[in-house]
């Protein structure tokens, strides 16, 4: 059972799973984090997200007051912290390898073809203009 | 040849007869409309994605969270009705007026931003003419293509090798529930109310399943989702690939193969799920597909062994 106590050792577990992860990216920013060193961090903080709503749900039973205010502000945190944590974690695999070169080759692609349509176009009218004098020229 | 008239006439049959050759309006067709579709069903995978690991509030009805707070500013000697700064947070929190902005979002749209490019690169493809001048362009984007593709086949990935819980909130309601009963029971002096408790104790064990298999659904669902992105994915990939010399039939073939997948996919989403061998088989036929896709999957951490990972086809 969660007491005022417990809850200031849980946050301060919260904190230091936020510093190892922050220390683990600001050590290497840009080099490849090992993704593995994340998986346990996120099973801690969603296995204290869960004590931490269950806390809260006996807290307002027995209307312990100062205990619920301190876990509303608690399960803030740590869902701060899960989200910070996933969000790294997808910005590692998915971002940060090629996002910035993927939309640039596509923006300069989608250019190279509206150029070509462009290109295209103006050909079309000289055609046209040709097929006139071609008919002027025969008549 | 020394009429001019001639010349002009020969050059004009020239350039019809190589305007023939080039890229037909129906390649050009079958380019935006794959694209598009890739761009569609890659938006709905992620939305699907941002839903399941979305952090929830325990369940509760706003009527609930209102006497809830009411309760508290009845009871609770601590508040002072004169700090403005307090009561608000308190009434804040408890009524949720604000959500949380949450950075998994923010990444997961920057993600989808990606697909959007995608889908705009052959948005104007079919106001080119016959003479097939786009079709060195189109081919260069036989990369992007197949990146973009890797990364819904690495979301699946991330989701089945360790799933997020997103009915967590519902569980530990639930949890919750178990153990006033347990407390009701050793409390109870009757047998009849014994019963009664006992009956209401396997009642919330149903309830507790249910919960696993909607979660479980959620999550397949999703998951099905990227691995039908990565499907089309791949398709375009080939469709770019193939752009400068696919012949019409094989144009034909290949709008009836992406169009029907889908469809069938379409109706019964989890039906993808059963067919996760047919698709990752379809992904394994194009090497430099797989070779992107072993090179970035390094990227994942391997399944915990006290996680299970997710079964979706059971």
């Amino acid at each position: 059972m969660i007491t005022s106590i417990s809850l200031n050792k849980i946050k301060e577990q919260i904190k230091q799973i936020i510093n190892s992860i922050d220390s683990r990216v600001n050590l290497s920013p840009d080099k490849p984090l090992d993704i593995q060193g994340f998986q346990q961090p996120e099973k801690s903080l969603k296995n204290i997200l869960f004590r931490l709503q269950f806390a809260l749900l006996q807290a307002e039973e027995e209307e312990n007051w100062e205990l619920v205010d301190m876990l509303y502000e608690a399960i803030e945190q740590c869902q701060d912290a899960l989200n910070a944590l996933r969000a790294t974690m997808f910005t590692q695999i998915l971002i940060r390898p090629d996002r910035d070169q993927i939309i640039a080759d596509l923006r300069k692609i989608k250019q190279d073809i509206d150029s070509a349509i462009q290109a295209e176009k103006v050909l079309n009218v000289f055609i046209s203009l040709a097929r006139v004098v071609i008919r002027f020229a025969g008549a | 040849m020394k009429n001019p008239v001639q010349l002009k006439s020969f050059l004009l049959l020239l350039i019809v007869s190589i305007a023939l050759g080039g890229c037909s309006p129906e390649r050009r067709a079958i380019l935006r409309l794959t694209a598009m579709n890739f761009k569609t069903q890659a938006s709905d995978a992620i939305e699907a994605v941002k839903t399941i690991y979305q952090l929830n509030p325990l369940p509760r009805s706003t009527v609930e969270r209102r006497q809830k707070l009411v309760q508290q500013l009845l009871s609770d000697r601590s508040i002072e009705f004169d700090d403005i700064d307090r009561i608000s947070q308190t009434i804040e929190r408890r009524l949720q007026a604000n959500p949380r902005s949450s950075p998994v979002n923010n990444v997961l749209n920057d993600l989808n931003q990606e697909y959007i490019v995608a889908g705009e690169t052959f948005n104007n493809i079919e106001e080119a003419g016959l003479l097939g001048t786009e079709a060195g362009a189109v081919t260069r984007a036989a990369e992007p293509s197949r990146r973009l593709t890797v990364k819904m086949l690495l979301l699946a990935e991330l989701l089945e090798r360790d799933p997020p819980s997103p009915r967590n909130p519902d569980r530990v309601a639930i949890l919750f529930r178990f153990s006033k009963l347990r407390m009701q029971f050793q409390n109870a002096t009757s047998e009849a109310e014994k019963t009664q408790i006992f009956n209401q104790t396997d009642q919330l064990l149903d309830e507790l399943f249910s919960i696993n298999t909607q979660e479980k659904e959620m999550i397949c669902q999703a998951r099905a989702k990227l691995l039908l992105t990565a499907d089309t994915g791949a398709k375009l990939s080939q469709i770019i690939e193939k752009y400068n010399d696919l012949s019409f039939n094989e144009v034909v073939a290949k709008i009836t193969t992406v169009f029907g997948i889908a469809s069938s996919f379409g109706a019964d989403i989890t039906a993808v799920n059963v067919r996760t061998q047919e698709i990752q088989t379809a992904i394994q036929a194009d090497p430099i597909l797989n070779d992107i896709l072993n090179k970035q999957r390094q990227n994942i951490p391997p399944a915990t062994s006290n996680s299970p990972s997710l079964e979706c086809s059971s």
